[in-house]
Order: C-alpha cells, then sequence, then structure tokens
C-alpha cells in the first residue's frame, strides 16, 4: 500500500515538474497571441474562423487562439469569474439577444471603428454601438419548398388547418432564432394577440427544436414542411447543392433581424491587437470569407456585389434593437407557461 | 492502526473527490437553500410520470426478451448481447434520428420522450435481467417443471418474489437514467417535457441564476443518491449454477429481440450505408480526424488509468468495511452543474483539457458504470473475501487473484461501455470547455452543423476504434497477468 502511494505521488511530482519548466516559454509565445472566444460552428473547419485567422496572420505579427465557447452563458461567466487573470481578448459569436441578456455581466472595452466604413443602411441602428462590432446579419423567416402549394403571406398564414404540425421551429430558451420568431410575433402584434396567436400555433408546430442546424435538418428530412430559418439559407442550396427549389417567405409583417458581433472585454491582455482584429473583421476580404462560410449578408454592402447574395430580396425589416432583459425573459416564460399547459 | 488510518483515509478521499466539484460550485456562488418548491414539484412531478411510465414499459418488454436472450445459442448469445446495449452507449442524438426516420411524424412531446427512453434503455434492462435471471434463478425452473407446478404458479410464487429486489433495483437505475435525462426531453418535449435537469438548464441560461440551478440539481442529486442507497442494503446470495427451463423461455422475447435491433441496427446500418457516398467529404478531414484520433486515444489511456487506481481504491475500501462507499449512491448526477463546476476550476486552454476532462468524467460516470456493471458481481465474492481475509491473503492480492479473476466477464463488458461512453463523449467535454477536438466533439460538430452523413461515418470508426482497443486491453491485461503470476509479485 505504501509502495503504491508513493508511485501515484512520484508520477504527480513529475509531472508538475514537466509543467512548470513548460510555463516560461509559454509566456513568450502568449505575448504575441489574440485570444478569441467564439461559437464552435465559428471556428469549425467548414466555418470563417479558419480562414480569417490564416488571413489576417498574414497581415499581421499577432497569432490567433480561438477558444471554442459553445455557450456564451458560461463564457461571460467565466470571464467575470477569472477578472483580471482571464485570457480572453475578443469575445464573438454575439448578437442582440445575448448583448441585451448578459452584456452588463463584464465591462467592455470601447472599440475605435475605422471612418471610412459604409455600413449597411438596415443596420445604421447598431452601428454607433461603442462596445461592439457587428460583422454578419441576416433577417429570418419562413423558409419551404417553392412547390408548396398553399401561400404564406403572413404569420397568420401557418395557423391554416394544411400546416398542421408541419413546422419546425427553435426552442427559444436554447436557440437564438427560437428568439428571434418570439420577437417576430411579439413585436409584430399586441400581447393579447401574440399570446393568443402562440397558443393556436400549436397544433401547427411539429417540434421546438434545441438549435437551428436540428429544426433545419427535421425540414431537409422531409419531416416538416416549413422551417423557421435566415433569408439566406436558399443561398446555401443553391451554392452547395445546385438546387434552386427552397425559397424563403415574404409576409406582410417585418421580419425579424439577426446581427452577430464581436466585443473586447475590458480585462483584455493584448487589446490593442484586439481591436486591429476586430477592426480586421470588417475589411472586404473578411467579410467576403464570412459570408461565403456561414451564408449571412455582409455587414458592407458592396462586398455581396457579383455574389449569389446579390440577388436575394431583403424584405421589409423590424428595427434592430437591443431587447430589454426583462422583456426577452417575459416572452420565454410567456412561452414556457403555454408549452407547459398544452398538456401532451 | 496506522493500516486503519490509511483505509478510512481512502475512504474520505474518495467521497471528497466525489464532492468536490460541488463544493466548489457552492464556494464560488455562495449558494443559498432557498428554492421555489412549486416549480420544482412541477418538474418533479413531470420527471417522475415520464420516467416512471418509460421504466415500467422497458421492464414489461424486457422480461420476454430476457428469456430468449439467455436461450440463444452460445455463438449468437455474446453478439446480441452486445448490439443489445449499443442503444444506451450510443449518443442520444443517434436514436432520436434513427426514430425520426421509422415514425414519420414523430409524436412529440411526453409520449415521445417515452418512446425514445424505451428504445434507450430496453436493451440494457435485457442483460441486466438476463443477469440477474442467470445469477439467481439457480435451477428453480426445471425443478418447478418436474413437480408439475403451473407457469403462472412458477412466476407467481418462485420467479417474482426470488428476483424482486433485482427487479426493484434494475427498475431504479433506468428510472434514475430517464429521471435525471437532460438531452432527451429537451429533443423531442417540445418544450412540454420540463424535467429537473431542464429546470437547471433554464435557471441558468434564461434567469443567469447558479445558486437555484444549484439548489435543483442537490435536490435530483440527493433523491437519487436516498434511493439508490436504500435499494442498495440486500441480501447478497451465494451464486449457484443456472439451469434454463421451458418456463424460461419467450418465443414473443426472440420476436422483441428482432424487431428491436431491426430498428435499432437496422435504422443505423441504413444511417451509415447510405452515408457511404460521403467518404469524398470525410476525406477533407483526414488530418483533423487523425488528431481527434490521437486525442482520443490519449485521453482514453489516461482516464482508463485514472479509473482503474480509483477501481482499485474502491475495492480495497470494500474489502476493509464489506459496504460500498458512498460514491456508489453517486449516480445521475448532473453534468450542468459538475461541468460548469470543472470548467471555472481551470484556466481555459488545449494544456487544460486532459485534466479537466478526466476530472468531470470520473466523477460524472464511475459511480453509474461501477453499479451498472461491476457492483453486484463484486457483492458477490463477500465472502471469498472474508474467507481470503481470515487467511491473512494481503489486500492488494484478494483485489487481483480473488476479485478480478473472477469478475473478467462483467469487467470487460466495463472496460467496452467505459470506452464507447468516452470516445462517443461530447457533452461532458463541452460542459467543462475542452478545446482540443476529439472523435466524439468532431461528431457532435457534424450532426450540429447538419452533416450527418459524416457523423454516421465518423460514428463507425469509433465503433472500431473502440472494439480494437477493448480487444488489444483484455489482450495485454491476460499478459500481465501472465507475467505477474511467473514473476510471483
Amino acid at each position: 500500500m505504501r509502495h503504491f502511494i508513493f508511485f501515484i505521488v512520484f508520477i504527480f511530482a513529475v509531472l508538475s515538474a514537466l509543467y512548470l519548466r513548460k510555463e516560461d516559454s509559454v509566456k513568450n509565445i502568449e505575448d504575441k497571441k489574440i485570444h478569441v472566444y467564439a461559437s464552435s460552428s465559428f471556428i469549425a473547419k467548414w466555418g470563417a474562423g479558419p480562414a480569417l485567422k490564416e488571413a489576417f496572420e498574414k497581415q499581421n505579427l499577432f497569432k490567433i487562439e480561438y477558444i471554442d465557447s459553445t455557450d456564451m452563458n458560461r463564457t461571460l461567466e467565466k470571464i467575470s469569474s477569472d477578472g483580471e487573470s482571464s485570457s480572453a481578448d475578443v469575445v464573438m459569436s454575439l448578437d442582440q439577444f445575448l448583448i441585451s441578456r448578459l452584456g452588463n455581466k463584464i465591462k467592455w472595452h470601447e472599440i475605435e471603428k475605422p471612418n471610412h466604413i459604409n455600413f449597411s443602411n438596415e443596420l445604421k441602428q447598431v452601428t454607433s454601438q461603442k462596445n461592439f462590432i457587428p460583422y454578419n446579419w441576416a433577417p429570418l423567416t419562413i423558409v419551404r419548398r417553392q412547390s408548396a402549394a398553399e401561400p404564406i403571406t403572413s404569420l397568420k398564414d401557418l395557423l391554416k388547418p394544411e400546416f398542421k404540425a408541419k413546422i419546425a421551429l427553435e426552442d427559444p430558451r436554447t436557440s437564438t432564432p427560437g428568439l428571434q420568431f418570439l420577437a417576430w410575433v411579439f413585436e409584430n402584434k399586441s400581447s393579447e394577440e401574440a399570446l393568443r396567436f402562440i397558443k393556436d400555433l400549436g397544433p401547427q408546430v411539429h417540434s421546438y427544436s434545441p438549435t437551428w442546424s436540428s429544426a433545419y435538418g427535421l425540414f431537409k428530412a422531409g419531416q416538416t414542411d416549413m422551417v423557421f430559418s435566415y433569408v439566406t439559407s436558399p443561398v446555401y442550396h443553391h451554392v452547395e447543392e445546385k438546387d434552386d427549389s427552397y425559397v424563403a417567405v415574404e409576409t406582410t409583417e417585418p421580419l425579424p433581424v439577426q446581427v452577430e458581433f464581436a466585443g473586447i472585454p475590458a480585462t483584455c491582455k493584448n487589446c490593442e491587437a484586439a481591436e486591429v482584429f476586430v477592426n480586421f473583421l470588417l475589411s472586404d476580404e473578411a467579410q467576403k470569407l464570412i459570408m461565403s462560410k456561414h451564408y449571412m449578408f455582409p455587414v458592407i454592402d458592396r462586398v455581396k456585389e457579383g455574389t449569389p447574395f446579390d440577388a436575394v430580396k431583403v424584405y421589409k425589416t423590424l428595427p434592430i434593437k437591443f431587447y430589454e432583459q426583462s422583456k426577452v425573459e417575459k416572452w420565454i416564460n410567456t412561452w414556457s407557461e403555454i408549452r407547459k399547459n398544452e398538456g401532451n | 492502526m496506522k493500516e486503519i488510518n490509511q483505509e478510512r483515509l481512502i475512504r474520505y478521499l474518495i467521497a471528497f473527490f466525489f464532492l468536490s466539484p460541488f463544493l466548489y460550485f457552492i464556494y464560488k456562488f455562495k449558494i443559498e437553500t432557498q428554492i421555489d418548491w412549486s416549480e420544482v414539484g412541477w418538474a418533479i412531478r413531470n420527471s417522475f410520470a415520464q420516467s416512471f411510465a418509460a421504466t415500467a414499459a422497458v421492464l414489461v418488454l424486457a422480461l420476454p426478451m430476457s428469456f430468449s436472450l439467455l436461450n440463444l445459442k452460445p455463438r449468437l448469445h455474446k453478439p446480441v448481447q452486445t448490439l443489445l446495449l449499443l442503444p444506451q452507449i450510443f449518443p442520444v442524438l443517434y436514436t432520436v434520428l434513427i426514430l425520426f426516420s421509422v415514425i414519420n411524424p414523430f409524436p412529440m412531446g411526453n409520449i415521445g420522450i417515452i418512446l425514445i427512453f424505451i428504445v434507450i434503455n430496453l436493451g440494457l434492462a435485457t442483460v441486466l435481467i438476463q443477469n440477474a435471471v442467470i445469477d439467481k434463478m439457480s435451477c428453480f425452473a426445471v425443478v418447478s417443471e418436474m413437480f408439475s407446478i403451473s407457469r403462472f404458479q412458477f412466476f407467481k410464487k418462485v420467479f417474482f418474489p426470488v428476483l424482486a429486489s433485482d427487479l426493484v433495483h434494475i427498475f431504479f437505475l433506468i428510472f434514475s437514467f430517464c429521471f435525471s435525462s437532460f438531452s432527451v426531453p429537451i429533443v423531442a418535449g417540445n418544450g412540454r417535457g420540463i424535467n429537473l435537469e431542464i429546470l437547471v438548464y433554464e435557471k441558468i441560461f434564461i434567469d443567469t441564476n447558479w445558486a437555484a440551478a444549484f439548489n435543483i440539481s442537490a435536490v435530483q442529486t440527493i433523491f437519487i443518491f436516498v434511493i439508490g442507497w436504500l435499494l442498495s442494503r440486500r441480501e447478497n446470495p451465494v451464486k449457484s449454477e443456472f439451469l434454463s427451463g421451458r418456463y424460461l423461455q419467450s418465443f414473443a422475447g426472440y420476436g422483441l429481440i428482432a424487431a428491436y435491433l431491426l430498428v435499432y441496427i437496422g435504422g443505423y446500418a441504413w444511417g451509415l450505408i447510405s452515408s457511404l457516398t460521403y467518404l469524398e467529404f470525410l476525406k477533407e478531414y483526414g488530418s483533423d480526424i487523425y488528431g481527434a484520433l490521437l486525442f482520443s486515444f490519449k485521453i482514453l489511456i489516461l482516464t482508463f488509468l485514472g479509473f482503474a487506481v480509483l477501481l482499485y481504491l474502491w475495492l480495497l475500501d470494500f474489502i476493509h468495511n464489506h459496504t460500498m462507499n458512498l460514491g456508489a449512491h453517486f449516480i445521475s448526477v448532473s453534468t450542468l452543474v459538475v461541468g460548469f463546476s470543472v470548467y471555472l476550476m481551470f484556466p481555459i486552454g488545449p494544456e487544460y483539457d486532459l485534466v479537466k476532462f478526466i476530472y468531470a468524467f470520473t466523477v460524472i460516470t464511475f459511480p453509474t458504470l461501477f453499479k451498472l456493471y461491476l457492483q453486484k458481481p463484486v457483492e458477490n465474492l463477500q465472502r471469498q473475501i472474508l474467507v481470503a481475509k481470515i487467511f491473512g491473503i494481503p489486500k492488494p492480492v484478494i483485489v487481483i487473484d480473488v476479485i478480478m479473476r473472477q469478475i473478467s466477464q462483467p469487467f470487460s463488458l466495463w472496460i467496452s461501455v467505459f470506452s464507447l461512453w468516452l470516445i462517443s463523449d461530447f457533452a461532458i467535454s463541452r460542459a467543462v470547455g475542452m478545446q482540443t477536438q476529439s472523435l466524439g466533439l468532431m461528431s457532435q460538430s457534424f450532426l450540429n452543423s447538419y452533416r450527418l452523413p459524416a457523423a454516421y461515418l465518423l460514428s463507425a470508426l469509433i465503433l472500431i476504434f473502440v472494439i480494437s482497443f477493448v480487444g488489444a486491453l483484455k489482450y495485454l491485461m491476460e499478459l500481465g497477468y501472465v507475467c505477474y503470476k511467473k514473476l510471483d509479485i
């Protein structure tokens, strides 16, 4: 027994010594690194992350190190908990909802934007923000197959008996497109109407999936006739699958818009370098990369010229805003209560 | 005296190890004890209804299936048993996808949740009931036949009374898996199937109320802990030779096994075959997959070593105290809470991935794996251990020569399930904020980005990898034991 304990202590001592020895050499390299926290889809091989890193590192001395941030709530809690010792230089994959709900968990560094940037008109409301820089956007609507006979021109059309259990939506507790759907309903209807609409919508919905991708997967697998997705989704099928049979529906109600932002925590280590990186996101080169990998609109209009995105009609949209946290919570709680009481 | 202190130290260390993420959480968030019992009550009621209905259905179906399984020819028995365990071992998403393709439209909501629970746990329950029958039924079925006791009377007077405690035990195990499930209600619940784990999630991600999340998680853990502890106080009869008989045969069971495997394995195989055209796409990821494979291998070896050390200490403690330590009832703990605690405990970066993952994976899965596959076989050896102790055989020798030699079969099953859980894991990896790509994380990224065929192909790679690893490990362990005997350590 004594030998066993000695053996374990010995192993741990050797490992600790090796680790401490390594730490000194690591410190020098760390000074040249920008730690970028971003979503898994952004830093995946098919996302814009790797290509952006390559392009940025070609032009700069700094190296990008991505930190996979599956969930922004946890990420911001971690940055807040680590305080001055936090390694986060840039946080990406933030949208209006995340910023309004969680943005105040930590302090943010003010970002000086380049003067010459000509943001898309649709984004004017959010570009004056001093702490966050938008880097892509897209309105959301119902996406369906072109062959579908029954027309949809407004939200109330979703209640038609033909669409019973045919709509794939996202769960607003776990997915921001799910929250955007609630915004679409609550911002276009009075509270009572919205409440009634969500209640009536129950039987029409096939499923509230935990993520946008699972909802889209159900739609693609033919389990549903339509899905709540981005107006740019048909471009994906056009480019990747040479399939033009998908269409984004235009409704009389203005559509909700998702904008993705990058921010720099006040506790950043390489703050200047972080600022160079977030401003790089607004360069034509970076915008093209983001657009082509994520199938979202660039924030600078000229970038989409001559691309399939140029042909996508931007329907009337809701004003882009950072909703109050209490308002968003009220929407989710209302939705949750209705779902809970629907029985099976 | 010194020896006694060492033994106590081991018991306290094990308890501290399993409690440490929770203690850290309490330290970090200054937990208050206020709980909103109305919402917790709602979630418990929901969890209870779903879990009870699913577990009852699982046991009813698993009984005839277990009779057919134990009567299968030896050549068929092992592969069928392994296939039956796959739904419990594979990520839930596969089961969901398979069911979605078989049942269209899939009944989302409580029915959907129960259906998925049944499919996930049916194979496991079949194997567990079969093991209990082999352990306890001895030659009762044959003797009942010889004395012309009717089949009904046999089940009423012999079978159920003898197996009652095992059936309750299996019921509780399946129940606790369903009770604390997160992914099934979130995928198939349509916002209706709120259970405790989802309430924890809502507290964290909607209300950002970590204290409330912790309290609810504590309620869940204590609930399962108490039931587990109460049920663990059962007798362990001496195992005797088993003889099957006509009463322990079921033709319906063969049909059920065939249908079950056809739906699950057939659905999986179909998904896999139709994904073969995607091989070209997967080639683009060759270097990433190779990197993930190497990392998964490293993590597998190190976690296995960690598990082996813990198992050794656990068994030493059992030999000394003749009761399982409290960690044995620490099953189905909240992945969200343990994962987040470990996430906060360590800095973020690839250099911490190994230690974070091994720590969280061990806390979350070791007690469950032990309870599922090793606890009963070890408890069955209690009298032999006592005799060995009386003869003054050193405890390490008891562990190797008395226990490990006799539990080699459940131990190899334990290793197989451990390896598959570990290699295909993405939930714990995500929860602790792992930065290095493993095979499980890659597979989930493919699933999440709607690259389903790639996920299927990767799952086949995971299976091949695990089968090779388990085969090699078993060979090495046999070799090690032969050397140990030759050297007379």
